[in-house]
C-alpha cells in the first residue's frame, strides 16, 4: 500500500504518472491481480480484503489525482518560466512624440477659461491698421504705436502685434453678452535674448449690459486664474496705462523662484510681471457700435508663462524644433 | 523718470517716508517703479580744505598739499589732480576708508608720504561730476572741515527709476511726481503753484502757452544741482543748458535757449513758429544765448503733425508730446528762485488756454463701475487733491480737468484716477454672475479638432515643433513654391532670411531636421501646426507631418539596427493623427514630391492633403536620411461627431483566396473591380500576401470578412460570393486562381 503511494509520489510528468496509474489501476495491473486473487480467498476474508482493497484503490485514485494536479502546475510553470525575460534590458519606454511647452501652455490656459465657458476665437496673421489699431483707440500718432516694433507690408496691411484685433471682429460679428478668448500668433519687429520677432499671446474679453461688469469682477477672475496657473501665489494689481482698457492694470504674482525675497529672476523685486488687463476703453465699443455695455479685457504673453512654468533659459530655442529641448517635454 | 527723495523733499514732505514705502506707494499708484537705488558717502569721506599746494619733489604730475580736515594739525595729501587750487573744499578720504573699489591706505608717492586721498564722486560711487576731484560749494551746506560727507543731505539720498506710461506726461518732473504723491500719501506741495487761467489767444486752434525771457549774466551752477543733473544723467558742459535742463527736469516745463531775436509769432498748416523755433517740436540748437523760451503745447496737436508730416524733433519733443506742465509760471517762480540769472526780463508772451474740458460722472456709477462702494467725501478727496475742480448736484459730479491731465476725456479716465490712488489691491474681488450661452461654437470646435489632432499625433511619435512663419524667398522660390507677389511683401523684414511669409512649413521643418541630425539624432518625427500664406498673401492653417530618419530608437528587440522610417508606416502614423483617410498613389504636384511615392490623402470624400517621400536629390542635397512628409489642410478636416451602426450578432467568416496578377498590375484595379460586387454579407477585405511567382506573376493573396446581420451564413452562400468575385476577376483581367 505504502509501496503504491510512493509509486505515485516518485512520477514527475504526466506521462510518468500515467504509466504508474496503468501499472496499478489498469487491468492487468498491480490491483486488478489483487482483486483476481479474491476468488480464492473464503468468504470470510474476502469480505475484509476486498473492502481493505477497494480502500486501496480508492487512496490510489486520491493520490493519482492529486499528483495530477501537482504536476499540471509545475509544467505550467516550467513552460512560463522558458518565458522569462530581463526586464532590465528594456530601454527607451517612450514611443509617444512630446507637446511643444509654448503650445502646451497655451493649453493649460485655455483650459481654465473654457471650463469657465469661455469660447475660443482665432483671427488672422494679417491685419489691416483699423483692427489692429484704430479700433483699439490707438490712433496714428499715438505714442504707443511706434513703426519700428510692426512689420508692415507694400499695401499698407500690417502683422498683427497683438491678438486684440480679434476682439474687434468678434464684437463685430456677435452681439453681448460676449465671452472670449483668443489665442494667437503675434508679431514684432525685435530680436535678442528676450525677443523673438514672433510671439504668442492669449487675449480674454467679456462683454455684458451695461452696470454688469465691474473691475472688480475682472479681478475675481484673474486671482483665481493666476493661482489655477501657479498655486498659492499672491496677486498683486498695478495702475498701468493701455490705449484700450481704462482703468488698466498691470498684474504681478510674488516671485516664484524665490517667494518675494527679491531674486535675479524678479530682479530683486519679489514680484513677476505676468498679465495686462482692464476695462474695456469706451472708444473701443464706440469702434465697434457697441452702445450701453460694459466689460472687462485682459492679455498675457504665453512664452513668460512656459518660460516661468517650464523654465526655458533662452526664448529663441523655443522655435528650433531642436529635439534635445523638445524631448524634455514628452511627459507633460 | 528718475527722482530722488531730497530732490522731492523740495516740493513735498517726503523724508518721514521710507524708500521701501515710496516705492510701493508708486507702484500702488500706477507709476511703476523699474529700479531703485540708495547711495551714500562713505565712512571716512570728510571735508577737507586745501590750505597749502607744493609740487612734488620728484614728480611733475604730482602735487602736495596740506589738508585742513578738523584734526589738530592739518595732514598731507599728495594728489595728481592739477584744478584744485589753495582754498577749495574738497572730499578726503582717509586713512582706513573703503571706497567701493578701493582700501585708503598710507602711502609713499615718489618718496612724499600721503595721509588720503581727494575724491571725485564717481569715486564714491555716484554719478560722475566733472572731470576729476569735486569742488565741494557751500550750497551743498554749511563746509566745515572734518564733517563727514554723509552728513550733507545730496550726498545721502536715494533715487527711484519710474517706468511711465505714456499717457503720463504730467509726472515728467519733480513737481508732477510730487502731485501725485501727495495725493496719494496725503500731503501738502510745499511750493506756492499760481493759477492757469483761461485766456484767448492769436491762434484758438488749440492749447499753448509760451514765454520769453532775457537774462544779462548767469552763475555758476551750484554743486547740488549739478550733482542731482548727473544723477539723473542730464549734466552737461554748458551752465546755461544745465540750469534749463534743471528746470524742467524739476517742474515739468519745457526750456529752451533760443537765439536772441524778438520773438514773433508765426502760424501755418497747423504748425506754430517763434521765430527759428516750432513749438514743442524743435528750436535749433544755440550758444552762448541770453534768450530762454518756456513753452506748452497740446501734446495732441504736435504729435499728430509731427506723424503726419514726418518733422525733425528736438530732446525736449519727448516731453512736449506725452504733455509737458502747462503752467510756465511755476517754471518762471522756480527760476526766480533760483537767482541764478541776474537782471530777468519777460520780453514776449502767447498764450491761449482755452476752458477745461468738464466730464459729468454718477457717484453710484463710480461704485458699480468698480465694483465696490466708495464714498463720496473720498471721491472727492481724490479727485481735488489730484487738480480737478468738482461741483456736485445731487449724484451728478462735474469735473473740470486741470490742463496738465490731457489724457483724461472721459468718466472711465475718471475712475481710473479713482480706483489707482484707493488702490486695485484694496478693492474686494467678485464674482461675475454671466448669461451663459452654449460657447462651443465653430472657433471653439475648430481648436478642439486641432488639440485632439496634436494628441493624436504625439502619440503617434511625433514632437510639436513651432518655427518661424518667416522664412527666405530665395530658399522657397529654388523648391519651386510661389510666394508672396510684389506689392504684398514684407517691407521691413527683421533679417534677410525672414523676407517672406512662409507658403509651405516644410522647408523650415526639413531645416529642424538638418539640426537634429548635425547634433547626432537618428529618427527626427515631427509636426507643425500652423499659417501658410499663398501668392496672394491669403492665410490657410496646414499640419505638415515629418519623419525622418530610424523608425525607433535602437533596442534590443531591434538588435540595435531600427529600419528606416517606410511609407506604409508614416502614412499610418499620420492617417491615425488626422482621424483616418484613404490614399490614392498620385504623380508629384512638387519639386519635393517623389514621383513614385506621393499619394493624396482623402478624408470623408474630400482631399485634405499629400503624403510623399522626399524627393532623393534634395534628401542627399539637405544630407538628411529618408524622409517623408505629410501636408494636410486643416480647414479641410471636420470634428464629426460618430452615429453608432447597428452591427451583427452572428458569426463572421473569413476565407482567403490567391490569386496569380501580372507584376505590373496595380492592387487597386482589384480592389475596386472587388468593390464592383457589392454584397451586404462583404464587410471587409484587404491584400495579406505577395510574392513573385516569375518574371510576369506575382501571387496575391487577399483575405475576405464575410458576415450577414440575420443569421449565420451557410458555407453555400460563402461560396457564391467567392465565386462571383472571382468570375468577375476572371472576366475583367483574366486573373485565375493561383
Amino acid at each position: 500500500m505504502v509501496e503504491l503511494l510512493e509509486k505515485i509520489d516518485k512520477a514527475t510528468s504526466s506521462e510518468e504518472l500515467e504509466k504508474v496509474r496503468i501499472e496499478i489501476l489498469g487491468k492487468k495491473g498491480i490491483l486488478a491481480k489483487e482483486f483476481a486473487k479474491l476468488k480464492n480467498l473464503p468468504p470470510n476474508q474476502k469480505r475484509e480484503v476486498a473492502k481493505e482493497l477497494n480502500e486501496i484503490k480508492q487512496q490510489c485514485l486520491e493520490k493519482i489525482e492529486r499528483k495530477k494536479e501537482e504536476i499540471k502546475e509545475k509544467e505550467l510553470y516550467q513552460r512560463m518560466e522558458k518565458e522569462k525575460i530581463d526586464i532590465s534590458l528594456i530601454s527607451h519606454t517612450l514611443t509617444s512624440g512630446g507637446y511643444h511647452p509654448v503650445i502646451e501652455t497655451m493649453d493649460r490656459i485655455l483650459d481654465y477659461f473654457q471650463k469657465l465657458n469661455f469660447a475660443i476665437e482665432e483671427g488672422g496673421l494679417v491685419e489691416d491698421d483699423f483692427h489692429n489699431f484704430e479700433a483699439l483707440n490707438l490712433p496714428k500718432h499715438h505714442p504707443a504705436r511706434d513703426m519700428q516694433d510692426t512689420f508692415y507690408f507694400q499695401d499698407g496691411y500690417l502683422l498683427r502685434t497683438h491678438t486684440s484685433p480679434v476682439q474687434i471682429r468678434t464684437m463685430k460679428k456677435q452681439t453681448p453678452p460676449i465671452r472670449m478668448v483668443a489665442p494667437g500668433t503675434v508679431f514684432r519687429r525685435d530680436f535678442d535674448l528676450t525677443h523673438t520677432p514672433m510671439f504668442h499671446q492669449i487675449e480674454g474679453l467679456v462683454v455684458e449690459e451695461a452696470g454688469k461688469v465691474s473691475f472688480a469682477n475682472l479681478k475675481a477672475v484673474l486671482e483665481d486664474f493666476l493661482r489655477y496657473m501657479f498655486g498659492d501665489v499672491e496677486v498683486r494689481f498695478r495702475p498701468s496705462f493701455f490705449p484700450f482698457t481704462e482703468p488698466s492694470a498691470e498684474v504681478d504674482i510674488s516671485c516664484l523662484f524665490c517667494g518675494g525675497e527679491g531674486c535675479r529672476v524678479c530682479s530683486h523685486t519679489g514680484w513677476l510681471e505676468v498679465l495686462g488687463c482692464g476695462m474695456v476703453d469706451s472708444n473701443v465699443f464706440k469702434a465697434v457700435g457697441y452702445e450701453n455695455v460694459s466689460g472687462y479685457a485682459f492679455g498675457l504673453g504665453v512664452e513668460r508663462f512656459a518660460m516661468l512654468i517650464h523654465r526655458v533659459p533662452d526664448l529663441r530655442s523655443l522655435f528650433e524644433a531642436d529635439l534635445r529641448l523638445l524631448e524634455q517635454f514628452r511627459n507633460l | 523718470m528718475i527722482i530722488t527723495k531730497q530732490w522731492l523733499n523740495e516740493w513735498i514732505d517726503i523724508e518721514p517716508f521710507s524708500l521701501e514705502e515710496i516705492e510701493k506707494t508708486l507702484n500702488r499708484i500706477g507709476l511703476e517703479v523699474d529700479s531703485s537705488k540708495k547711495f551714500s558717502a562713505p565712512d571716512g569721506v570728510v571735508v577737507g580744505k586745501i590750505e597749502n599746494i607744493e609740487p612734488h619733489p620728484n614728480g611733475d604730475k604730482l602735487r602736495v598739499c596740506s589738508v585742513d580736515i578738523g584734526k589738530e594739525s592739518n595732514i598731507q595729501i599728495v594728489t595728481n589732480d592739477r584744478e584744485v587750487q589753495i582754498g577749495d573744499f574738497v572730499p578726503v578720504a582717509t586713512i582706513g576708508t573703503k571706497l567701493p573699489n578701493l582700501k585708503i591706505k598710507k602711502a609713499k608717492l615718489r618718496g612724499v608720504e600721503s595721509f588720503g586721498m581727494f575724491c571725485s564722486t564717481e569715486e564714491f560711487g555716484m554719478a560722475r561730476v566733472g572731470n576729476g576731484v569735486v569742488v565741494l560749494d557751500s550750497s551743498i551746506g554749511e563746509l566745515q572741515p572734518g564733517k563727514p560727507l554723509s552728513d550733507f543731505p545730496i550726498f545721502n539720498d536715494e533715487m527711484v527709476e519710474i517706468e511711465l506710461t505714456a499717457n503720463r506726461g504730467d509726472c515728467l518732473s519733480i513737481y508732477g511726481v510730487a502731485r501725485d504723491l501727495a495725493t496719494a500719501l496725503n500731503l501738502e506741495i510745499k511750493k506756492n503753484i499760481p493759477k492757469l487761467d483761461e485766456v484767448a489767444g492769436e491762434i484758438e486752434n488749440f492749447d499753448y502757452n509760451i514765454q520769453y525771457l532775457k537774462f544779462g549774466s548767469i552763475e555758476d551752477i551750484p554743486l547740488y544741482i549739478r550733482i542731482r543733473l548727473a544723477i539723473v544723467g542730464k549734466l552737461g558742459q554748458d551752465n546755461l543748458q544745465n540750469l534749463l535742463n534743471y528746470i524742467t527736469h524739476s517742474t515739468g516745463v519745457v526750456a529752451k535757449a533760443v537765439s536772441d531775436e524778438t520773438p514773433k509769432l508765426d502760424y501755418s498748416d497747423g504748425l506754430l513758429k517763434v521765430g527759428n523755433s516750432k513749438i514743442g517740436i524743435y528750436t535749433p540748437k544755440v550758444e552762448d544765448s541770453s534768450t530762454i523760451e518756456l513753452s506748452y503745447i497740446d501734446p495732441e496737436t504736435v504729435s499728430k503733425l509731427v506723424y503726419e508730416k514726418k518733422l525733425e524733433t528736438d530732446e525736449l519733443y519727448y516731453n512736449s508730446s506725452r504733455g509737458s506742465e502747462p503752467n510756465i509760471q511755476i517754471a518762471l517762480d522756480f527760476l526766480k528762485s533760483l537767482s541764478l540769472l541776474n537782471s530777468i526780463e519777460p520780453i514776449a508772451k502767447f498764450t491761449n488756454i482755452t476752458p477745461k474740458r468738464k466730464v459729468e460722472i454718477g457717484f453710484s456709477y463710480i461704485s458699480n463701475f468698480i465694483g465696490a462702494e466708495i464714498p463720496r467725501n473720498r471721491v472727492v478727496d481724490i479727485l481735488e487733491k489730484l487738480g480737478f475742480e468738482l461741483s456736485i448736484q445731487g449724484d451728478t459730479l462735474s469735473v473740470l480737468v486741470p490742463k496738465f491731465r490731457h489724457d483724461i476725456s472721459n468718466s472711465q479716465d475718471i475712475i481710473e484716477e479713482i480706483l489707482r490712488i484707493i488702490g486695485i489691491d484694496n478693492i474686494p474681488s467678485k464674482r461675475l454672475s454671466f448669461t451663459e450661452k452654449r460657447r462651443d461654437n465653430t472657433s471653439s470646435r475648430r481648436y478642439l479638432l486641432k488639440s485632439k489632432i496634436r494628441n493624436r499625433a504625439i502619440a503617434n511619435g511625433f514632437y510639436e515643433a513651432m518655427t518661424y512663419i518667416f522664412g527666405e524667398e530665395k530658399i522657397f522660390q529654388k523648391y519651386g513654391f510661389e510666394t508672396i507677389e510684389n506689392g504684398k511683401k514684407l517691407i521691413n523684414p527683421i533679417v534677410d532670411t525672414m523676407d517672406t511669409l512662409r507658403p509651405t512649413i516644410t522647408i523650415g521643418l526639413l531645416n529642424g531636421v538638418q539640426r537634429n541630425i548635425n547634433f547626432g539624432k537618428k529618427r527626427v518625427p515631427l509636426f507643425e501646426i500652423g499659417k501658410v500664406f499663398s501668392k496672394e498673401r491669403e492665410e490657410k492653417e496646414v499640419i505638415t507631418f515629418l519623419f525622418s530618419g530610424e523608425l525607433e530608437e535602437p533596442s534590443i528587440s531591434n538588435s540595435g539596427k531600427p529600419r528606416e522610417i517606410d511609407f506604409e508606416t508614416f502614412a499610418k502614423k499620420v492617417l491615425s493623427s488626422i482621424g483616418g483617410g484613404e490614399l490614392e498613389q498620385v504623380e508629384p504636384i512638387s519639386q519635393l514630391q517623389h514621383p513614385y511615392q506621393t499619394a493624396k490623402v482623402i478624408q470623408q470624400g474630400r482631399d485634405v492633403g499629400y503624403i510623399y517621400k522626399l524627393r532623393l536629390d534634395i534628401q542627399e542635397e539637405l544630407e538628411i536620411p529618408t524622409t517623408y512628409i505629410g501636408e494636410i489642410e486643416l480647414d479641410k478636416l471636420e470634428l464629426y461627431t460618430a452615429q453608432a451602426q447597428e452591427y451583427s450578432k452572428y458569426q463572421g467568416s473569413i476565407r482567403d483566396l490567391s490569386i496569380v496578377v501580372p507584376s505590373n498590375m496595380e492592387y487597386r484595379k482589384i480592389r475596386d473591380a472587388i468593390l464592383g460586387v457589392n454584397s451586404p454579407i462583404l464587410q471587409e477585405f484587404y491584400p495579406v500576401d505577395v510574392f513573385q511567382l516569375n518574371s510576369d506573376e506575382v501571387s496575391l493573396t487577399i483575405r475576405f470578412h464575410l458576415q450577414a446581420m440575420d443569421k449565420t451564413l451557410a458555407e453555400e452562400e460563402i461560396n457564391i460570393l467567392i465565386n462571383s468575385i472571382l468570375e468577375i476577376l476572371k472576366e475583367k483581367f483574366n486573373i485565375q486562381l493561383r
